[in-house]
């Protein structure tokens, strides 16, 4: 049997001398909806190969779970709960397609345990915190002993599973600047609540005289990666965002996808939904900035 | 191995053996010999574990157990008060709202009384996402009902009456709803 | 004036759910008990060339290991055709090959990491549809095709003569209708806590839903005279038929026999998904003649039903399904043809009207289709041919009491459909020349 070894250190000096550990898999842990249900998954099988011990760093004692908001930016800490942040006056206002996402995931039980860190790291494509924080332009600050680094959300993903962040390199927070723009997500599950994404989006729009001046858009669950669909962007600049420019836009997006299937649904059928849900969230998106 | 873990349970003070990568849910069931969280997926899918962490509806299945450290969790055995209800008065027999004489939270009453637990296993995990959800929301809709309890499953099809029985228990109609108690810690 | 008609009538053991006291099989704790981990076939279809399990046997915190040749009678089941641990062939992925106590579930899983076995996988067939061609992958020595009567290959029902109700006929009608495998997943999965009591009686708390169908089936894997073994039933977390199979109860008693200790046995989640017994996949096909007039002059059914690797309930679900499928229509010229397939999957379970519903949804179907043909409602369709009181039905049997025709009119009225007004001036009161035209 595989060996375990729990540490709830309380300062950041600490957990990176904890996270230097030769011969052993090091996990951060933070709400451990994710985390929790792999270990137990992996104890209750036949330990057919070795496996080295696997050391468990929970961050709950590290006060990272706040959130600040300077008027112009809002760094949420990586460890806030996702019930936390539905709470929180900050995102409801002024991040609102990461509301939408959060109200959307899982259920109450697993939000209030289930951290905006651990559903970034966890780095699933699935994940329905990643499309709105990507369109509303949000950096990671990653801190190890070496020091820290910002990188933004849309250069932190390399494939499912896979982020830049280096061995014992902690995810503390992460930053938006929200800007002018009005955001919105959208998503399709199998069901209307505690399910993962078939397909998700989100979409942030800016305004001028009525016309998109700029415009983000993510999709995820459609490819290794929670993608921008750059093309149906440049498509839509300068154009009313009408049911007619959208649905353009959305054919467009199908291009930046590259769908598989999976347990949850089909590569053909997520291809079809995509561009709806692309759709949904624009038309939200600018109805938000019209207020 | 296994490391002390203390914590309040139920209103007292706790302490036991846990493993390192043990989940709150085995620390409850096989440390305490407390059953009443069920494990019915043990990956967070389910809700038949829930308890109320530091005054939360948490899946235990999903919590590290070290980690409650210091912290308060209640099941469902903490919901029947330590005070002796008395005997039934006379006349129209009453709403059973007992346990050998200690009262039963008002959810607990109104799932009984609406029939909604059939084969009882999600009822704990249903009561104790009921209790916390009406400590922070006493008239909610019935919407909010149904995304409150959208985490716990139940197989034998017992939804709709465990939600008309969660309403039932917000509009007082057993007894009224206690005060936040020591479970918002 | 009624004591329970209109009240609210409290279950007897209501306040034990909501109080979280209703000690459930996989509640039940015995000072010293051991845990059962099994090893399970990773392949759907394997020759066993050889098994060692002598180093798990010495694995520290095991008290037993036990394969097949620890069996006193390794057949069990309704049709006890079913291996409690795998003979030479295994036929499903998940089947059990052999099963270890021991003092902790990492014990018992530490030891099962020891057993050293040789596999030669073997072709399996997984499509019911391949397994009845000639020539495919053999799951069981005797065949794939299940005998009915010892040489039948189909269970046949027929009545009237097809080919005259088919010349009667306006429109034929054909349809091939499928459901796939579908898991019970009671929110307790299987679970047995077993032991042996001081005057010497095996003891088995168990999830079965038929105590007794489990005590005599069992009583024969163990070789124990039923007065030896004593089944505690009780509260169990979901059943849905699928604890009408035995899946974890017999290993548990035969590692309790072993071990002098008590025992438990439970699956996680993922082996009840993956390796219990299922609601298993069927194939229909329907042919229907009709007249113009709605009235369904013959009926030709063909059914297939994938049973997984062993009997198990398979065998009573297609009889349900052979005598059903023609479904409340009289139709007085009707061939079934049921055949029951093996194929290298986990057995077919019961499971909530197994058989029956899988062939109502297919006739359903059916019928709106019919419906649509001759240009009548999916309502009038089922009026013109419904059963009265009185008719023999599909397998001879007189029906004393019917209520099609008021069901339907009930069903129309809730649902804010408009029925011609002869419809609703129809009964299911037997038929007389002066009542329900048409037939």
């Amino acid at each position: 049997m595989r060996e375990y070894e729990y540490h709830a250190p309380l300062s950041l000096e600490r957990l990176f001398e904890l996270a230097e550990a030769e011969g052993m898999e090091v996990r951060f842990l933070a709400g451990g909806t994710d985390l929790m249900p792999r270990i137990s998954a992996e104890r209750n099988q036949i330990p057919r190969d070795r496996k080295p011990p696997m050391r468990i760093i929970y961050l709950g004692g590290l006060g990272l779970d706040e959130v600040t908001d300077d008027g112009e930016s809002v760094t949420i800490g990586a460890t806030a709960s996702l019930s936390a942040l539905l709470d929180n006056g900050a995102v409801r206002t002024k991040l609102p397609a990461l509301h939408e996402a959060l109200r959307e995931m899982a259920g109450v039980s697993v939000r209030n345990t289930a951290t905006i860190g651990g559903n970034i790291m966890n780095a699933s494509p699935a994940a329905d915190s990643v499309p709105p924080l990507l369109v509303l332009g949000a950096e990671c600050l990653l801190r190890s002993a070496a020091g820290e680094r910002r990188v933004a959300l849309s250069e932190f993903f390399t494939g499912p599973g896979k982020t830049v962040a280096r061995p014992g390199e902690l995810l503390v927070s992460v930053t938006v600047k929200p800007g002018r723009g009005g955001s919105a997500f959208r998503k399709l599950g199998r069901r209307k609540a505690e399910t993962l994404s078939v397909v998700n989006a989100a979409a942030c729009v800016e305004l001028r005289d009525g016309l998109c001046e700029s415009v983000r858009i993510a999709v995820g669950s459609a490819a290794p990666v929670v993608v921008r669909c750059t093309g149906a962007e440049q498509a839509l600049v300068g154009k009313k965002i009408d049911e007619n420019s959208v649905r353009e836009a959305g054919a467009l997006v199908v291009k930046a996808l590259s769908p598989i299937d999976d347990i949850r649904s089909s590569a053909w059928y997520r291809a079809r939904v995509a561009p709806t849900m692309v759709a949904r969230a624009l038309l939200a998106a600018a109805e938000r900035k019209r207020g | 191995m296994s490391q002390i873990l203390r914590f309040h349970l139920n209103g007292n003070p706790a302490e036991v053996m846990a493993g390192e990568a043990e989940t709150l849910l085995d620390t409850l069931r096989e440390g305490l010999g407390l059953t009443s969280p069920k494990c019915g997926c043990n990956r967070g899918d389910c809700g038949a574990c829930t308890v109320i962490l530091n005054g939360n509806a948490v899946k235990s299945c999903t919590v590290l157990a070290l980690t409650v450290e210091g912290k308060s969790v209640w099941t469902v055995d903490g919901l029947v008060d330590g005070e002796r209800a008395g005997e039934p008065e006379g006349g129209e027999s009453p709403a059973p709202r007992s346990l050998s004489g200690h009262k039963l939270h008002p959810v607990q009453t109104a799932f009984h009384e609406y029939g909604a637990p059939q084969c009882g296993y999600c009822t704990p995990g249903m009561v104790m996402a009921a209790v916390a959800f009406l400590d922070r929301n006493p008239s909610p809709t019935e919407e909010e009902v149904k995304d409150a309890l959208s985490g716990n499953l139940c197989r034998c099809g017992g939804y709709k009456k465990y939600v008309q029985a969660v309403m039932a228990a917000a509009r007082g109609e057993f007894d009224p709803l206690p005060e936040r108690s020591g479970r918002n810690v | 004036m009624y004591n329970s008609v209109g009240k609210r009538v409290p279950r007897y053991d209501g306040i034990g759910h909501v109080t979280g006291r209703t000690q459930y099989v996989s509640d039940v704790k015995m000072p010293g008990m051991l845990v059962c981990k099994t090893l399970r076939c990773p392949y759907h279809k394997a020759r066993i060339r050889s098994i060692d399990v002598s180093e798990a046997r010495t694995s520290p915190g095991v008290y037993a290991v036990i394969t097949k040749d620890d069996v006193p009678h390794n057949l069990f089941a309704m049709v006890p055709d079913h291996h409690v641990l795998a003979e030479e062939i295994t036929r499903y992925r998940g089947q059990n090959i052999a099963a270890v106590a021991a003092a902790s579930r990492d014990a018992a899983l530490d030891a099962l990491a020891r057993i050293r076995i040789e596999y030669e996988e073997l072709e399996p067939v997984i499509d019911p549809e391949e397994a009845i061609k000639d020539g495919a992958p053999q799951v069981r020595p005797e065949g794939n095709n299940h005998l009915f009567d010892g040489n039948s290959l189909t269970r046949r029902i027929r009545r009237g003569n097809v080919e005259e109700g088919f010349r009667e006929a306006d429109f034929i009608v054909e349809g091939r209708y499928t459901t796939p495998s579908q898991e019970h997943a009671p929110l307790e999965t299987c679970c047995t806590v077993a032991y042996v009591d001081a005057p010497g009686r095996l003891v088995i708390h168990s999830k079965a839903q038929g105590l007794y169908f489990a005590q005599g089936d069992l009583a024969n894997v163990f070789q124990l005279p039923l007065n030896r073994l004593k089944f505690i039933g009780g509260t169990i977390g979901g059943g849905f038929g699928g604890m009408n199979s035995i899946h974890t109860d017999h290993i548990a008693g035969l590692l309790a026999l072993a071990t002098g200790r008590p025992v438990r046995f439970a699956l996680t989640r993922e082996e009840e998904m993956l390796f219990s017994t299922i609601r298993t996949p069927w194939i229909f096909r329907i042919r229907d003649g009709i007249r113009r007039d709605g009235v369904i002059t013959a009926r030709q059914v063909s059914v297939l039903h994938d049973c997984g690797a062993y009997t198990e309930l398979g065998l009573y679900a297609v009889e349900k399904n052979a005598n059903l499928i023609a479904g409340a229509n009289l139709i007085r010229n009707l061939e079934v043809d049921s055949r029951m397939v093996y194929t290298n999957k986990m057995p077919s379970g019961s499971m909530r009207g197994f058989g029956v519903n899988v062939g109502q949804y297919a006739e359903q179907v059916q019928l709106d289709r019919l419906a649509h043909t001759v240009g009548i409602s999916p309502m009038e369709i089922r009026f013109i041919n419904a059963f009265h009181t009185g008719d023999k039905n599909h397998t001879g049997n007189e029906l004393a009491s019917v209520s099609t025709i008021e069901t339907l009119q009930k069903v129309a009225a809730m649902s804010g459909q408009t029925l011609p007004e002869k419809y609703l001036a129809w009964s299911s009161a037997p038929l007389s020349p002066n009542t329900n035209s048409g037939k």
